[in-house]
């Protein structure tokens, strides 16, 4: 799962071409995504891994990082 | 001379940026470093994680061209600059033409917009052959009169900014533009402030209180209930992106080329110094250092200072700009309202 969400992080943020994109690589402390980013990424998740992420569950922290990222995922196909 | 109101709630800052000290929020240490400085300065190398920053500004511009590439749109327009008729702004305008770009340049007035803005904004599209639009709003008004007379602890910036964002892209979806460009700097990326959430919190619960009691701003409750769940419902196709996170930045640079080849012009008062805010400015400035200690002003010259942007002479003389009695008048009596009102 940690590498589909790595191949859609690099296919949709020009800011992490030719960075090293390890499991705890903060992108939105590094400044690498902000909101904005975090809103169409959102889409590209949710087709991907088939689930829907309700919107009152939302919280901008939990795409800090390809580990936390897997774990709102993990949460929406469970 | 008139007294600086400021002076009232004035405090020890960071010894390396500006940042207050706010008890709980922004603690400074005994060598006088605010919780910002601390993370960013003495973590050792070794433990500090690559960051955008930290790439060259080649590459950086290399992206941001890219970006432009991959969101501008193939309508009438390939995208849409929200100028505020600042500095900042006026360069993105500027930038946008430079590469080419076929900008809609959108120029909201918040009802308190000074003459300054407008005559920045015409002669700048007029140079540069650009097409703009004016949308002049009363709601800010009409929500500010209420807030204020609640006397709850609000951040107006940031109030205003949710209902501008809101605006902004209603016209981009009227116009089928899908790229917004925005002259904000490194220091205002918002969601990065973690200085900055804990004011927004309050600020927006009290905000919904107030809109929830008055039935005529009922129609606002769901854009403040969380205003990122409300952009992501609303606007998920809409990217926004500001140059100043590519580009380097050089205050004095921009001011000098928009100067001459827009007929640029800073206002010849407004808070703080050199800028071109609007009018009530003055009140929320006043305002969030009374009630929250600072706000995104600090916070920005902050980053500013830690990224070697701007020396810490420079932003702590922007930063102690005066406000004056009459400062705050001026913008309430727009209002019906003074500042015995509101205090």
């Amino acid at each position: 799962m940690k590498d589909k969400i790595r191949e859609i992080l690099l296919a949709n943020i020009d800011e992490l071409d030719g960075v090293d994109l390890t499991d705890d690589l903060e992108l939105i402390t590094g400044g690498y995504i902000d909101s904005f980013d975090i809103i169409g990424l959102i889409s590209e998740f949710e087709d991907a891994f088939d689930i829907s992420i309700p919107l009152e569950d939302l919280e901008v922290g939990q795409f800090d990082t390809v580990n936390s990222i897997e774990k709102v995922i993990r949460k929406f196909q469970n | 001379m008139e007294k600086n109101l400021l002076l009232e709630f004035s405090t020890r800052r960071c010894s390396h940026c500006v940042m207050p000290e706010v008890k709980g929020h922004n603690d400074l240490d005994e060598n006088g470093l605010c919780s910002l400085c601390r993370k960013e300065l003495i973590l050792p190398d070794e433990s500090k994680q690559a960051q955008f920053n930290d790439m060259s500004s080649e590459r950086k511009k290399e992206i941001f061209l890219k970006k432009m590439q991959r969101f501008k749109t193939d309508g009438e327009y390939d995208c849409l600059v929200a100028v505020s008729g600042g500095k900042d702004s006026i360069m993105t305008l500027y930038i946008a033409h430079e590469m080419g770009l076929r900008p809609l340049a959108l120029f909201i007035d918040n009802g308190f917009a000074l003459p300054e803005m407008y005559d920045n904004i015409r002669s700048a599209a007029d140079k540069l052959g650009i097409e703009w639009l004016t949308y002049r709003t009363n709601r800010m008004k009409a929500l500010f009169s209420h807030l204020l007379k609640s006397r709850k602890n609000i951040y107006y910036c940031r109030v205003c900014h949710i209902i501008l964002e809101s605006t902004i892209k209603d016209i981009c979806k009227k116009y089928g533009i899908r790229l917004i460009l925005g002259g904000y700097t490194k220091g205002q990326s918002y969601l990065k402030q973690e200085a900055l959430s804990w004011i927004f919190e309050e600020s927006d619960r009290n905000t919904l209180d107030v809109i929830r009691s008055v039935p005529e701003l009922r129609y606002l409750e769901e854009m403040f209930t969380d205003p990122i769940k409300y952009s992501i419902k609303n606007y998920r196709e809409i990217v926004q992106i500001s140059p100043f996170k590519y580009l380097d930045y050089d205050e004095d640079m921009i001011i000098a080329e928009i100067h001459e080849k827009l007929g640029f012009r800073l206002p010849e008062h407004s808070w703080p110094a050199h800028s071109t805010n609007c009018s009530f400015n003055y009140v929320s400035q006043y305002l969030a250092v009374k009630q929250f200690g600072y706000s995104q002003h600090e916070t920005e010259f902050s980053d500013l200072v830690r990224s070697g942007e701007m020396s810490r002479e420079r932003a702590e003389e922007l930063i102690n700009t005066p406000i004056t009695d009459d400062d705050l008048s001026v913008p309430l009596s727009q209002l019906g309202l003074t500042k015995n009102e509101i205090i």
